[in-house]
């Protein structure tokens, strides 16, 4: 079974921001923004997808990618 | 005021004073056993002369049973009183209390066919406490994984 992965340490990369700073600028804690770092997360909200999308300037798409690898 | 903690505290007093009755009991199981074995109920022997052994050891295997009930019961109301309601510890408590008022069923069996009768009714509230208990212990799974998926939604 494939699963969703969060490819947000890239885009977050490609525009230079800091965790902490994400966090702030989309309103959840770090701790939140880690677990969506690290794809521990089991869901995402749309408010927080859309803020995501707004700070780092990119589609869900470019966060989010469906891989075909079996889940740990 | 009273509040949820001092609840779970009375809780946890009372499942330690019950787990030191049952432990205080377990001395006086043999005079007990010795004195309705000569003692007449509803016209008959309360315990046959021939089951004592029998009667004696059922009682003793209930104690044990009780008192890892009440080992269980307290690991959960700790759990609780830390609130740590939703974790699977807490599910694997119920689940072993639920077997072990099953497992309470055999031992009464055996002590009311050599002695009174009443360990039938007690047999019976086992099986439907271990029954009531495996339906919380369903409820509380279920809400473990509603609470992982809450906890892990950003």
């Amino acid at each position: 079974m494939g699963k969703i992965v969060v490819n947000l340490d890239v885009v977050m990369a490609k525009r230079k921001i800091s965790a902490g700073a994400l966090a702030e600028a989309v309103g959840i804690t770090p701790a939140n923004l880690s677990i969506l770092k690290n794809n521990k997360a089991k869901a995402i909200r749309f408010s927080t997808l859309e803020e995501l999308c707004r700070v780092l300037d990119c589609q869900p798409g470019d966060i989010l990618e469906y891989s075909e690898e079996q889940e740990d | 005021m009273w509040s949820h903690d001092n609840s779970t505290v009375l809780s946890l007093i009372c499942t330690r004073i019950v787990a030191a009755a049952v432990i205080v009991c377990a001395f006086f199981v043999p005079g007990i056993v010795g004195y309705y074995t000569n003692s007449q109920y509803n016209g008959r022997e309360a315990i046959a002369p021939s089951g004592r052994m029998q009667v004696t050891a059922g009682i003793y295997v209930c104690l044990l049973i009780a008192l890892f009930i009440l080992y269980m019961l307290d690991r959960l109301l700790s759990n609780i009183r830390k609130e740590e309601i939703f974790i699977p510890q807490n599910v694997s408590y119920l689940r072993g209390i639920s077997w072990a008022c099953f497992a309470m069923c055999v031992p009464c069996l055996l002590v009311s066919v050599y002695g009174s009768q009443i360990f039938l009714f007690i047999m019976v509230a086992a099986a439907f406490m271990g029954l009531i208990l495996r339906v919380v212990k369903n409820v509380i799974e279920s809400a473990v994984l509603i609470k992982e998926e809450n906890d892990y939604t950003v």
